[in-house]
């Protein structure tokens, strides 16, 4: 069993670096902060496999506080980064 | 197969790390050090030391990556966003360079050429668990056994936010950055807050006997804090200055007042009573939680203070 | 190896497989909003496909709580923040790749938008 654990933890990575791809190329910002977020998703998958191939039970916490705080850099990003211009004022 | 896992996480840490220094665009940098921490995360974990890999997936990948990207829009609201840097002159990457890999050459040195310690710390922390008050051993070092270190950090993060307060020179430094009054953002918030502050609390009560703790739950609590405000809710509205102020020194207070207590008991500094450290652990971790919660929060809103006077002829109004 | 671990097998790759697919969506699509769909879509699917071949590894109740509340909170956070980069994607009027025919201005400008222009300006 061990094996199919490292074989979806490496399809896992190879599909984490595929993703990088989007970071670097962006064109936009957004396009940059999606691929994050993939990261993230991804992350959790991988922090959850570890728990179960090195028996290491802490491992599912780490992806638990990973999956509440995935939302963070979105929600900054929008909200500090993108939304804001010298002379912003708020859309209904 | 293994190997080849390590392999490609070591690899994309390093490439991670590289793009994230040399990318142009600050965006582009904050992004690939928001992926850094994770995969940082990820490797703590394939390490086997869940404690730190905690900690990184909180602060690393969530925190430190908000606060950069807040920073950001300061400077994008401000006008002071530049992303057309010159580059460094060739003698200073040269410098950079070659300082960077003597520093690594060393590190490596001193990892191959450790000296063995004189005394076995690993038994002794192993023996004297019994007598800490938890039983998870990195918690009994860092509120038991070498609490002092601990005790010394808090004390660096409260005066680290004095100083933030000192700096604060208007009376009044309003947030100036926009929330995000999006409803299905707020609808999530009523979901996702407490299950926040119940992980925190979770993730302190797993300090006894597992990886947890005191910084992991108050970087969650943090957590928490941030996202309501940096989706418009401010803390600061519902809670009183005063109150703020003294949750901000309540950790360090906490502690101090455990690690002096000892002394009327004619007892040395920093121990704890026979049979009640369990107790007084729990007790200062609740405190420090809170602190800590707070004291990150503060990263954010004292720094808010609106931009010098020589910009003031700038497009931004006060 | 028994049926289980078979079935387990199948799951866990194909969950891997599928974030493999979102990852390519994500490079691939043409524009931020498709973007969006390649991510949220393939990457839950993905994690609730590895989730589920992980309950039977070492089986607990609390344990499958556990990975399941983590599927939902992913789940959560992904819709929201793809509902979040999508919502502010066409306040911006960030253009839709345009098809063959038809230019995205247009199709923009049959919608009721705040009529501020993009300043989401590629970045490099």
């Amino acid at each position: 069993m061990t094996w199919v654990y490292a074989v979806t933890l490496l399809i896992l990575l190879i599909s984490l670096i595929v993703g990088v791809w989007r970071v670097i190329q962006g064109p936009r910002l957004a396009d940059r902060l999606l691929a994050a977020q993939l990261f993230g998703t991804t992350g959790v998958a991988v922090l959850l496999l570890l728990a179960e191939l090195q028996s290491l039970p802490a491992a599912r916490d780490t992806a638990l506080v990973l999956a509440l705080l995935a939302m963070l850099a979105a929600v900054a990003f929008v909200s500090r980064v993108w939304k804001v211009r010298p002379d912003s004022e708020d859309r209904p | 197969m293994n190997l080849l896992i390590d392999f490609t996480l070591l690899i994309g840490i390093l490439a991670i790390a590289l793009t994230c220094l040399i990318s142009r665009s600050l965006f582009r940098s904050v992004v690939f050090f928001i992926l850094l921490g994770l995969m940082l995360a990820i490797g703590w974990i394939r390490l086997g030391a869940p404690d730190i890999a905690l900690a990184e997936a909180a602060i690393g990948a969530g925190i430190t990556g908000v606060l950069l990207l807040d920073t950001l829009g300061h400077l994008k609201k401000t006008g002071n966003l530049e992303n057309d840097e010159p580059a460094p002159g060739r003698k200073r990457l040269i410098l950079a360079i070659v300082s960077s890999f003597t520093l690594v050459g060393l590190l490596l040195w001193a990892v191959f050429n450790q000296p063995t310690p004189a005394i076995n710390i690993h038994l002794l922390v192993t023996e004297a668990m019994p007598e800490s008050g938890v039983s998870h051993p990195i918690t009994a070092v860092l509120l038991n056994f070498r609490s002092y270190d601990t005790l010394l950090e808090v004390g660096v993060l409260v005066l680290a936010v004095l100083v933030g307060l000192a700096l604060q020179t208007d009376q009044q430094a309003q947030d100036s950055l926009p929330g995000l009054p999006n409803p299905l953002l707020h609808a999530c918030l009523t979901l996702l807050i407490p299950a926040m502050l119940i992980t925190s609390m979770y993730l302190l009560w797993a300090g006894a006997d597992r990886p947890g703790g005191a910084f992991q739950a108050g970087a969650m609590l943090a957590a928490a804090f941030i996202l309501l405000h940096i989706s418009g809710i401010k803390l600061s509205s519902q809670v009183s200055h005063r109150m703020m102020q003294a949750g901000l020194l309540l950790g360090f207070g906490v502690f101090l007042a455990v690690a002096t207590s000892s002394l009327i008991g004619g007892r040395p500094l920093l121990t704890y009573p026979e049979g009640g450290a369990g107790m007084l652990i729990l007790l200062i971790e609740l405190a420090l939680t809170l602190s800590i919660g707070l004291i990150l929060l503060s990263l954010f809103t004292i720094a808010n203070s609106p931009p010098h006077h020589k910009d003031q002829g700038g497009d931004h109004g006060h | 190896m028994t049926l289980l671990m078979i079935l387990q097998s199948i799951l866990l790759i194909s969950g891997a497989l599928m974030f493999l697919v979102g990852s390519i969506g994500l490079v691939r699509f043409p524009d931020t909003y498709t973007r969006i769909h390649a991510l949220t879509k393939a990457d839950n699917v993905g994690l609730g496909l590895i989730v589920i071949g992980l309950i039977p590894a070492s089986f607990s109740v609390l344990v499958t709580l556990k990975i399941l509340l983590i599927w939902l909170l992913v789940m959560l956070a992904s819709a929201l923040s793809g509902h979040l980069v999508a919502w502010e994607a066409r306040a911006q009027q960030v253009p839709l790749k345009p098809s063959e025919g038809e230019s995205s201005k247009e199709t923009f400008s049959k919608r009721e938008l705040s009529t501020k222009e993009s300043s989401d300006e590629p970045s490099d």
